[in-house]
Order: C-alpha cells, then structure tokens, then sequence
C-alpha cells in the first residue's frame, strides 16, 4: 500500500510536498490567518488571560484616526524612499561597474556582500558605535577635518537619515548583485550594432541598457521597498523609533503598539494594513515578471 | 582616446576603493575596538588605529559571560532547522523540478506568496500559537518559528539546482530497477551536494542572525542565542563596547566564513530567491 | 504581632525541615539591573534557613517585556517566584491577572508605609488591595556644585523661583562657558523628561496629570497649570539660553562637573556617581534644594518611582510551596533592620517612617548624603498613575513637551493636542 504510494507518478509529489506543506501551513499561513482574527479582537496583554472581546474592524477604524499611526506612515515613507534612492543610485553604478570590469569585480564584489549577510543586531551595535557621540569613528572624522561633531541618533533632524545610511550601507550589495545578474542577461548583438552606428557610451547606456534593464529595475524596487518598510529590527536596535517618533516607521510602530504598548490586536491591525501594502506592491510584482515573460 | 581609458580607470577604480571603504569601515571600527585595551576602549579622543593591542576583551566574553552558552543554543537550534528544512525543502524541491501534477503552479504562487509575507507580520499570531503549543521558552519554539524564514527560500533554490541536473542520469537509473526514491537518493542528491550545501549555509545564517522570535519566544537565560546574548552587553547606563565589539567579531566570524569559502553559491543563491520564478 | 511570631515559628520550622530532608529551595527573583537586591541576599538566606535565593537582573527595557512574555506563558515552570515591577507598571500587570494579591501577607507590614507608596502598593490604588509592596523610592531634586554658583555671582537662593531660575542659568551658562561647563542641564532624550521636568512643576501649580470623572479617568495635564510650568520650560530654552541634551548619562555628567546646576534623582549625589567618598564628605562638595516654585508661597513637589515587590498570579495558583517560600522571602526583606541594610547599600530612600527613626536614621543617613531631606521629601511625594495605559500617556506628554520645547509650538496648544490623544487612549 505504503509501496505503491511511493511509487506512483501520480501521488508520489504529493507525498514528497507533504513536510514541505505541513510546515508551512504551520508556521506561516495559519499564524497569517489568525492575524486577521486577532486583529478584529481588543486583545491586550491585560486581557490575554481573561479572553478579548470582539471588536470587529474598530481596531482598523481607529487606526486611522490615531495620528501617531498616520506620523509613522510619512516616516516610512522618508525612510523607504531615502533608502531606495541611496541603495538604487549606488548598487546601480557599482553594478555597472563590477559588469564591465570583470577583473577586479571578483574581490570587491566579496566585500560589497559583507553587510547583507550580518545579523540586524550586529548591523544596528556596530553603526551605534559608528555614531557615538564621543567615541564614534564618524564624530572623530569630523573633529579631524574641524567640523563639529554631531548628535547622529539623538537629534530629532539627523536620527531618521542616520537610520537610512545604515540602511543603505546594508541593503546596497543586493541591488548591485541582483541587477549584476541582470546585466549579464542581456545580449551583446545591440551593443555591437550601436557600435558601428558610432553611438556614444552614454547613448548605448541610456538606449539599450536601461530599456533592457526595465524589468529587473522594477522588480528590485519593489523588492527594495517591501523590505525597507517591514524592515523593524535595525531601527528597534538602534533608536527605538525616538527621539520624539522622529524615527516611528510603521514597523517599528506595529512592534511598540504589541509588544510595548501591550495593545496585540492593534498590532496586529496594524500589520495587517502593512500587508495590504505588501500586497499591492507583490501585484506589480507579479505584473513585471509576467511583462518580461 | 587612450587618456579616456586611464582617466576612466582611474575614476572606477577610485570609486570601488571608495565604496570598499564605506562598507568596511563600521566593521573596521568593531573589529579595532575589540582589539583595545579598556583602558583605550572609552579614551577621548578616540585612537583610530590601536596604539596597545589586546586580547582581553575575548577571554573575557569567553570566560565570564553567557556567550559561549549562546554559542551552543544557537548552534543547535541552527542545525535543527537546518536539518529538518533540507530534507522536506528538497523532497518539495524535487516534486517541483520532475514531476508535472495537478496544482503545481498554484502550489508554486502559494509558496512564492508566503515568501512575501514579511515575518514580522507573523510574530504576534505565532506568539499565541507557541504558549498555546506550551513550546515558549524552548528552543523548539525557534526551531519551528525560523522554518517561516528559510523553507519558501530553500524550496526555489533546490528545485532550481535539480532542475540543472539532467534528467537523463535519472531515467537511465529507473530503467536499471531503481525506484523513483532510490534514483533521487542514489542518482540526484549526490550530484546535487553543492546546492545542499549552499541551502544549509542558508539555513545556518538566516538562523544565525535571527533575534527578534528568540528575543520574544525565549525567557529563560540558559537559552539565550547568541544574538540575545549581545544584547547583556548593553547596560541602561553604559554599554561595554570592548565585550560588546568582541562578541559581535565573534558573531560575524562564521559568516563571513560561509561567504569566503562558498561566495559564488551564495550570491547564486540570494539572486535566486528574488529572480526566478 | 501574634500572627508575626506564628509566622516565624513556622518559618524556623520550615527551615529546619528543608534542612533536614533536602537541599535548598530555590526562590528565583527577577530584578532591572542596578537594584541589587543582592546586596542583602546572603542576610535573607540567614532569616529564611534552607532558601537558595537567585537573583537574575534584566535590563530596564528589557525588564517589562520580559515579564509579560515569560507571564502570558501561564506556565509556572518559566516563571519566577518573586518579580519587581517598576511602579508605573503595576496597573496593567495586575489588569492583565499576572500577580498574586498579597494583602494578607502585606497589608499589616503597609500601614507604616508613606501615604503615597502604600496606596500605590495597591490597584486600583487605595482600593485596600494590595500587589506588593513598594518598599524603596528616589526623589527628584536641584542639585548645584556651590563653588561654581560663587565664581558665577549666583545665589543659591536663586534658583528656588522660577524667574530667578531663568536668570541664574543665563548667567551660569555665561560665565563658566569659558570653562566648558554649562549651567542647568534639561534632559529632553526621552519619556523620562516629563517626569523629572513637568510633572513635579505641575503639580505645584495644583495641577494633575489625570483626573477622575464620572468614574472614568480623564486629561487633566493641559490645564492652566500644565501649560504654565510648560511655558517655563520653554521660557527657560528660549530667555535662559538653556538647550535641551538629548542624550542622557542619569547625573554622572553633572557628577564629573560638566554643569553647575541638575534637577535629577537622588543617585546623582551618591556614592555610585563620587566613587570612594563618604555622605559627609559629598554634603561638603555639592547641595541641593527642592524644585524652583512659580511664586513665594507655592510649595515644591517632587515626584518619586521605585520598584513593588511581587509574586506572580501563576506561582500563587499552581505552585504553592513555592508561593510559600516566595513569602518567607518577602516577609524578610520587609523586615526594617533588612530594609535598613539594603536601603544603606543602595542608597535607595526608605518609604516608611521607622527607617527615618533611630536606631536607623544614623546608619542610612552615614551612607545616604542628605538623608534628613531626601526622606522628608519622600514623605510628601507625589507618584504617577499607575494605570495600564501608562507608557503611551508618558509618550503623548513626552510629544507635546517636544513640540512645544523644539518646534515651537504653543504650550497650550500642544498640551491640548496631547489630551486630546490621551482620551482616545483612556476611552478606548
């Protein structure tokens, strides 16, 4: 019986999926489902014990009447298109770079990687310690050079683009890798044609190569953007979303509502909103792949 | 025409310098710090280069604090969910790159949509649903919880690596008696270890890493991870940046380990994540 | 004082047997670093024969989720058998069922309690229900070096009012810039500030932070008062030439005589920020004075926290030799002579009126700088609700505070703001 499972064509990727499923269906898309029915419960920290009334949408409801919600929407916004224009900008050039100068790509493409692959906690301590005030590498430069030193994580103006450089420090290699790839997809035939034609550098770049490019482009911000607005951990590292909200992200604001603030069916509201997001920009997703395809 | 090339060279490679620089600085500065006396750790200014070196700040660690504890944790919850997500990611991964069954491509997009759901969304319910398993404050809780992070990711990176093994040695084993099972276990994965080992090095870092289930499934010290055990260095009124920037070298130590022995397969790897479909 | 001996008896009993047939029992407590219960630990394990007393520290942060998490578990196999929660935390704990009601283990020990301290041991506070025992406070204070004030022509008198006080600082800050030293440090790094720079100032305009209306709590902190000690805060910035510090180094900057003048905890003035010095010694090299008043004839407020000890729900209900234990710990810490000890070694201010009697007053005030003071000022200070909802009330007068300090922004007007969320916070 057992045998013949195992060795039809017909149920045999079945049962090979089945741990796979299983898995899954536990860790990710029952928590995934019950979110949606935490969300419509008040459930408190003060009330996990005693059982959340139903609440229906009022969490929802009340999040946009609560201005701190909508003020962590507008740092999400800073913080992601800073981000994405610092990670896009550089990890187009050094993309471009690595692509065309195949002989020292090999060392410094290892380097470049570094960040991506360090643990949030280690990201997070090590660019606190970049910013001390006293004893920070960044303070010291600036005393060097006779520039004042500056309160990078402390000062409400400076502590969200501080945030964002280490955003962009970490988050760089993947553009630059992933649109690396996509340069070595595209085909030499239009370049040497563009050649004989006597285009310039430039011309081929902004004629064959961005067009080309397109799909990959849009596909890496999407990717970019989904990842920089969940993106909760460094930001929890490093200022908590102070000083005065000046760095509350969305993310950062679902985690303080729950695991602050105690309120779990706010927060999980609250990712809820953040996932309706997600979902929006997994549609373009889908729309760009299916485009190049 | 010749001067352009010089110049230009020049420019790339000043900037690549450049970028280098950026990306090793932060390290630069941990890394240096750890090596200072303490003495020389919170003297202002600060020494850019060391002027004493000094390995005390890492017996310390080892010696009198949690981190070797945290060491250990970590190493067994990473080969628990290193284990158990290899074998069922390439038992699916191999269901996807040979056979053709109904519900493949939905099955496809679901595992693909559970990849984008971020993590962070699934800490609250995934709290509830671990007290209500009783399996908070074991390491079980995050051997579970880190499945989420690292099976849609494995899944796509198996199958992509069968589906480059070609089909013929297979089939030639099936027509020599083997069964579908034998064939995959005789013919396939030993042809296949490559892309195994660069699904654990995955595996291994993404739970590495991880902080933020272990920061909230865990309560008890002696199950501190090693990332939670960074965080006894930071006290409300100081942080003890020496210890602190020697456990964080330590941290770092096996990754970039990974990413020196294995980069070819692991940038492949991270790009097939997000590329392929 | 019958149940009392009974209770010892029992407790040598107990001990005695634990002795006897096993090892010792060990009561896990769970504390925020820096309040080193282990400063009296071996003499608790003396009192209570045959107790292996552990004391894990967490981190402040740290401290708070750690217990609701470890708590929601309901498993008391992960849970600690006694826990200090920070006052301002009491509410929401004791709404959510995590801690055991003590009030037959406390209430007797409570009536020498301060008014203050023993009604916030309670929830709701005064309810005669009792949580713990708040058994050490802080007090906030001014605090000033004197030999600076001298070379700068300001009298200390100065600094009691809040026109002088803005003055003063002008020119403080004018004279020893030379030096580096600023004159009055206003820490404005996080939700901490209210507490030591507008609550005590509104409360002694006769303000609240909330009141209660028709059974229900409210905003009150936008009142006249509230956005008068406001104002002065931004008048001090603004006319005082004052700039608000947002990193924090909890005194040990106005330790190191980086500012003349602090308004802080009393930890600033101890032993932990003028290492190797003595009380007498540290009463000769810097003063202190109560907060500034609008006007002759107000009187100062000063605002105390400090930490309840507990036990939790789940140890009472499911673990009830362990419960036992955790009381026979608690009833020795309790003790004066215990507390005494513990008090002295911490410099924590005591909350109850023995400890400002003999025999102990000599030995805590050998160790504690301004003892007579710093107890008197207990004695008269004012907590803040305890209320579950506490953290996001601090964060919204934390932003108004920061509105009006930083952007300008129109005490009222910010204040008014601020109420407005805190009743959408308090309704919900």
């Amino acid at each position: 019986m057992i045998k013949g499972i195992l060795n039809s064509e017909r149920t045999l990727p079945y049962v090979l999926m089945a741990p796979l499923l299983v898995l899954l269906f536990s860790v990710t898309l029952f928590p995934f489902l019950w979110n949606f029915y935490v969300s419509m419960h008040d459930l408190k920290t003060t009330n996990l014990q005693s059982g959340a009334p139903f609440v229906g949408l009022a969490n929802y409801f009340r999040l946009f009447r609560d201005p701190t919600f909508l003020h962590s929407l507008k740092i999400s916004s800073y913080f992601v298109l800073g981000s994405m224009v610092g990670q896009f900008g550089l990890g187009l050039l050094l993309a471009m770079i690595l692509h065309y100068h195949p002989g020292p790509a090999r060392v410094f493409r290892v380097i470049f990687v570094i960040p991506w692959i360090l643990s949030a906690l280690i990201i997070g301590y090590s660019w606190i310690w970049m910013y001390n005030y006293r004893f920070g590498l960044i303070n010291s430069l600036l005393r060097l050079v006779g520039l004042r030193p500056i309160h990078w994580l402390n000062d409400i103006r400076m502590a969200l683009w501080a945030l964002v450089i280490a955003n962009i420090w970490r988050g760089t290699p993947f553009t630059m890798l992933f649109l690396e790839a996509a340069l070595k997809t595209i085909p030499s035939e239009p370049y040497e044609a563009a050649k004989v034609d006597g285009a310039t550098s430039w011309q081929s770049f902004r004629y064959i190569t961005l067009p080309l490019l397109r799909p990959a482009i849009a596909i890496n911000l999407i990717l970019v953007t989904m990842w920089t607005f969940n993106l909760f951990d460094t930001i929890l590292v490093m200022t908590k979303g102070g000083p005065a909200n000046a760095t509350l992200t969305t993310a950062m604001y679902m985690y303080k509502s729950a695991f602050e603030y105690g309120l779990l069916g706010y927060g999980s509201a609250i990712t809820i909103v953040m996932l309706l997001i997600n979902a929006l920009l997994a549609v373009l997703y889908f729309k760009t792949i299916g485009r190049r395809a | 025409m010749k001067r352009g090339t010089i110049l230009r060279k020049t420019l790339v490679y000043s900037f690549l310098a450049l970028y280098a620089i950026f990306t090793l600085l932060p390290i630069y500065w941990v890394f240096v710090t750890s090596v200072k006396p303490s003495a020389e750790v919170e003297s202002f200014p600060p020494t850019l280069l060391p002027h004493s070196f000094s390995l005390e700040h890492y017996e310390f660690v080892f010696l009198k604090t949690r981190v070797v504890r945290g060491i250990v944790n970590s190493l067994i919850v990473t080969v628990a969910v290193t284990a158990i997500s290899l074998v069922s990611a390439s038992l699916a991964g191999y269901a996807l790159a040979r056979f053709r069954f109904p519900g493949k491509n939905a099955l496809t997009a679901a595992i693909l949509g559970l990849y984008l759901i971020p993590p962070v969304v699934n800490v609250i319910p995934l709290f509830l649903l671990l007290r209500t398993l009783r399996l908070l404050n074991t390491l079980w809780a995050l051997i579970l919880a880190y499945q989420a992070l690292v099976l849609p990711l494995l899944t796509f990176l198996l199958r992509n690596y069968f589906e480059s093994i070609p089909r013929e040695l297979e089939e030639s084993a099936l027509v020599d008696g083997c069964t579908r099972l034998g064939a995959l276990w005789r013919v396939t994965l030993p042809l296949s270890i490559p892309g195994l080992a660069t699904a654990a090095i995955f595996a291994f870092i993404f739970s590495w890493n991880e902080f933020i289930f272990a920061l909230l499934f865990l309560f008890s010290d002696e199950l501190k991870t090693f990332q939670l055990t960074l965080m006894e260095f930071v006290k409300l009124y100081r942080i003890d940046w020496g210890a602190l920037t020697a456990a964080m070298v330590i941290g770092m130590a096996p990754v970039l380990f990974f990413l020196a022995v294995a980069q070819r397969y692991l940038i492949a790897g991270l790009l097939g994540g997000a590329i392929k479909r | 004082m019958s149940k009392r001996i009974w209770v010892w008896s029992l407790m040598v009993a107990f001990g005695l047997s634990a002795v006897a047939w096993a090892g010792p029992v060990v009561v896990k407590l769970w504390q925020s670093e820096g309040y080193g219960l282990e400063a009296v630990e071996s003499l608790i394990e003396s009192l209570v024969p045959g107790v292996d007393l552990q004391v894990v520290e967490y981190p402040y942060n740290e401290l708070r989720m750690k217990l609701f998490t470890t708590l929601a578990a309901g498993d008391p196999k992960v849970a600690p058998d006694i826990v200090m929660v920070d006052s301002i935390w009491l509410g929401e704990f004791v709404e959510g069922g995590y801690l055991a009601e003590l009030t037959d283990v406390v209430a007797d020990e409570a009536a020498d309690w301060f008014d203050a301290f023993r009604n916030g041991s309670q929830w709701p506070a005064g309810s005669g229900k009792y949580y713990g025992l708040w058994y050490d406070t802080d007090v906030r204070v001014t605090m000033y070096w004197p030999d600076l004030l001298l070379e700068a022509g300001v009298n200390a008198g100065d600094l009691l009012y809040w026109d002088t006080f803005i003055s003063a600082c002008k020119k403080l800050n004018e004279a020893l810039a030379p030096q580096g030293i600023g004159g009055f440090r206003l820490d404005m790094g996080g939700a901490y500030a209210a507490d030591f720079f507008f609550f005590p100032f509104l409360w002694a305009e006769g303000g609240e932070i909330l009141v209660a209306k028709d059974g229900k709590l409210v905003p009150a902190f936008n009142s006249e008062a509230g956005v008068k000690a406001l104002q002065f805060l931004v008048d001090l910035v603004k006319v005082g030439g004052v700039e608000p510090q947002l990193d924090i180094f909890w005194g040990n900057d106005w330790a190191a005589r980086k500012w003349a003048v602090y308004i802080h905890g009393n930890w600033a003035t101890s032993e932990s920020r003028f290492p190797g010095t003595t009380a007498a010694e540290r009463m000769k090299k810097v003063a202190v004075l109560p907060y500034p008043v609008s006007e002759p004839g107000k009187v100062p407020v000063t605002l105390s926290g400090g930490w309840i000890m507990t036990i939790p729900a789940v140890v009472k209900a499911k673990a009830p030799d362990r419960y036992a234990k955790a009381v026979e710990v608690m009833e020795a810490f309790l003790r004066a002579d215990v507390m005494a000890e513990y008090a002295s070694a911490l410099a924590r201010i005591p909350v109850r009126a023995a400890l400002m009697e003999e025999p102990y007053r000599s030995k805590l005030a050998e160790n504690i700088e301004f003892f007579d003071f710093y107890s008197k000022m207990a004695s008269i200070a004012k907590v803040r609700p305890a209320i579950p909802q506490w953290s996001q009330v601090a964060d919204a007068i934390f932003e108004a505070m920061q509105k009006a300090i930083f952007q300008g922004v129109d005490p009222q007007t910010a204040l008014d703001e601020a109420a407005a969320k805190v009743k959408a916070i308090l309704g919900g």
